[in-house]
């Protein structure tokens, strides 16, 4: 069990834009299975920590460490840069993103994007690629849009398309950036449910979402963060079921 | 047919400008105009594509040639150009001895020299602005999935700011054909140099350039009917289906 | 003064011939595309066919080649005309083209029609909310023309006239083909004349590239100020 390496771990990351420090230590653990979901008012950090677990935004300090890999780093005149490029790209190759406005690539259509990265970075010969890929859409119900670009489909439709391509890389962790926030609200159910299966086939996913019914039924730990510090942090019922502190019980009361 | 050919006969012997001799001037002019286009295009197009690139590098020193490059050939006349090059090249002291000479000696080379510089000036600026236009969501999500940056260049960013670059690039062609026209001001017989010398000849304006002016036509409309044809085929994905 | 072996007054003279011509013919380039712009908007059939005539031809064919027809084809056509007025009426007329003249409404036809396609599109950009609003408030058309229509549209349209402008200014340099004694002829003559191509076309073209420099200086300035409002907006989209 203890030898068994996590699929990720991040230890104590900080991140700095200018003189303003948005992420102000943050850790972070995801055995296998777990679907950690991090919530938070806009401006708490959450997308930013998301963002620097595969590198899209440098932290300026703490440690990543991927399946047992410790990511490396070199002070340069712009500050702190990964030391090896190569490394980073197989670490992101293993953390597959699905991002907010679902930036699937327009000049391709679905099943070209979906294949794209496994046939380019995983090198993955083509066939197995297109077969693998006809699944996944097939799972998420958009086989017969295969041949479709992404400007032809749905918010929904493109964001289910979006996951299957992330889903395309065998990844270790899935990371989820707001994946509904772009939606029209009846098309969020489609996609949350796509999700929800993720889950219980035991995914392991780290979440950043509005959704709070999402995050108290799927949710194996949720993090509530505020100004860049973890307030409270734990299983969902004690999270959301009894907040502690006055700041999360605001956030949870429902707005009208 | 026959009568066709008959109508046609009689037309051509009604008139004493359009005989068989002045549309073989056209005929050659045509040759020569469309060879002058194409090549100067098809260098440039090759050129353009690095050079784009590079003028999108984070390096001062790479970047700041490249756009004075562009600045200087798209700020300037393409007739002042051709004239730099021309004379240029022609009062070169001694030039008339070498080898070099002999190829130097037609106008043509010159021209094709001068038009070819133009049109990279303007394609680089074309290509670059269709790359700086790239979603920064679609390169994100290129990063994340683990593209290395020649992978992203080459199956993301070219091949989306290609297709995005095509109506301007098609503007760019017929630019081109129409800019092509002050190749008979260094004595080439293009498709306006043939015009010139039947106004000549004949003195008929008229008749000389409205003839020119309709096969040029005809060549815009071609070349435009083309990149219709093509921006439909490539740009298909960016219609939203209603 | 540079004196460049006697040519420097000439070429600056040249440069006068230049900027005059590049000037005037802008006016009769606005004038006409704005012309065209209500002609292809109109309601009439004949206005729309004609306005879209007169552009597509114009953009079809080389300006070398529209200059030659219009300058050679010019003079010729007004003498038909004198000629037969001579003929019937007895009226002894004789119009010579200036070469001057000849050039700016030249090129003032051809950019009229490039002018027409940046203001339509221009006028057509204006959300046709803002119009109806002025209707509400009892506007009458000339007014809204002058107070909303227009300095909406100018904020669509400056792009695509500073873009003109400059196409513009370098056109003004085939003048030089037909016989006009605008900077770029002096340029090459001396060349001819001195086989020294560089010392005057090199000059030539930096004086080129300094009116498109302060041209486009001005364009900032003005898109600025009609871009009051509209400025916030934009940076977000960035």
């Amino acid at each position: 069990m203890v030898d068994t390496p996590l699929p990720l771990e991040v230890r104590n990351l900080k991140k700095r834009f200018g003189s303003n420090e948005v992420l102000k230590g943050l850790s972070l653990q995801a055995h296998q299975g777990d679907v950690i979901t991090l919530i938070g008012a806009s401006g708490s950090g959450k997308s930013t920590f998301l963002r620097c677990m595969n590198l899209l935004e440098q932290p300026n300090e703490g440690e990543l460490i991927v399946h047992g890999e410790t990511i490396r780093f070199k002070e340069t005149r712009h500050g702190r840069e990964p030391a090896d490029w190569q490394q980073v790209v197989n670490m992101r190759a293993k953390l597959s993103m699905v991002f907010q406005n679902f930036n699937l690539w327009a000049h391709m259509t679905l099943l070209e994007n979906v294949i794209e990265a496994p046939v380019h970075v995983l090198k993955k010969p083509r066939k197995e690629a297109i077969e693998h890929g006809r699944a996944l859409l097939d799972r998420v119900g958009l086989l017969e849009r295969a041949d479709y670009y992404p400007m032809q489909m749905s918010g929904g439709q493109q964001q289910r398309g979006a996951i299957a391509r992330a889903l395309a890389m065998d990844p270790e962790v899935m990371l989820f950036d707001e994946p509904t926030s772009a939606l029209d609200p009846e098309l969020v159910g489609d996609v949350l449910k796509v999700m929800r299966d993720l889950a219980k086939e035991g995914r392991t996913m780290i979440v950043v979402t509005h959704e709070m019914a999402f995050a108290k039924d799927v949710s194996s730990q949720v993090m509530y963060l505020h100004q860049g510090m973890v307030e409270e942090a734990g299983p969902p019922a004690e999270v959301l079921g009894n907040p502690r502190s006055e700041r999360l019980k605001q956030f949870l009361a429902p707005k009208h | 047919m026959e009568q066709l050919s008959a109508w046609f006969t009689e037309l051509l012997a009604d008139n004493s400008i359009f005989t068989a001799r002045t549309l073989g001037y056209y005929g050659e002019g045509l040759v020569t105009t469309v060879q002058l286009v194409f090549l100067s295009l098809v260098i440039g197009l090759v050129i353009a594509v690095p050079l784009s690139i590079a003028r999108g590098s984070k390096r001062k020193w790479i970047k700041m040639p490249i756009f004075f490059y562009t600045y200087v050939f798209r700020g300037t006349p393409l007739l002042i150009q051709l004239y730099i090059i021309y004379y240029g090249v022609v009062f070169i002291e001694g030039i008339q001895d070498t080898w070099l000479w002999v190829i130097l000696e037609e106008p043509f080379y010159p021209a094709l020299i001068a038009f070819t510089l133009n049109t990279v000036a303007y394609t680089t600026e074309i290509f670059h602005g269709a790359i700086k236009a790239t979603s920064k969501g679609e390169i994100e999500a290129a990063r994340a999935y683990g593209m290395s940056k020649s992978l992203m260049m080459r199956r993301i960013i070219l091949p989306s700011a290609f297709r995005r670059a095509l109506p301007a690039y098609g503007n760019e062609v017929i630019f081109m054909l129409h800019a092509s026209a002050i190749a008979s001001v260094v004595t080439i017989m293009d498709l306006t140099g043939a015009a010139r010398l039947v106004y000549a000849r004949f003195y008929a304006p008229f008749d000389a350039f409205l003839f020119v002016a309709a096969l040029y036509l005809c060549l815009t409309f071609a070349i435009l009917y083309l990149f219709r044809y093509l921006e439909r085929r490539m740009l298909a994905h960016l219609k939203p289906q209603s | 003064m540079i004196d460049l072996q006697g040519y420097g007054p000439r070429l600056l003279e040249g440069a006068l011939v230049t900027i005059e011509l590049a000037l005037l013919s802008l006016v009769v380039a606005i004038f006409l595309g704005l012309l065209t712009a209500s002609a292809k908007m109109s309601r009439s059939w004949l206005l729309h066919k004609i306005g879209t005539l007169y552009t597509t031809v114009i953009r079809g064919v080389p300006d070398l080649v529209l200059m030659l027809l219009l300058f050679f084809g010019g003079q010729i056509g007004i003498n038909m005309v004198t000629d037969w007025l001579y003929d019937r009426f007895g009226i002894d007329i004789f119009i010579n083209i200036n070469e001057f003249v000849a050039g700016v409404i030249t090129i003032g036809l051809i950019f009229g029609a490039y002018m027409g396609e940046t203001f339509r599109g221009a006028f057509l950009a204006v959300d046709s909310g803002q119009i109806e609003a002025g209707r509400a408030y009892g506007m009458s058309e000339a007014l809204m023309f002058r107070r909303i229509r227009f300095p909406q549209m100018m904020r669509h349209a400056l792009p695509g006239l500073s873009n003109n402008w400059m196409v513009l200014l370098k056109t003004t340099a085939l003048v030089s083909i037909i016989g006009l004694t605008d900077m770029v002829r002096v340029a090459a003559e001396a060349s001819k004349a001195t086989h020294e191509p560089f010392t005057f076309l090199i000059p030539v073209a930096v004086i080129y590239l300094l009116i498109a420099s302060v041209s486009e200086w001005i364009f900032a300035r003005l898109q600025k100020r009609y871009n009051v409002g509209f400025g916030e907006a934009d940076e977000w989209n960035n």
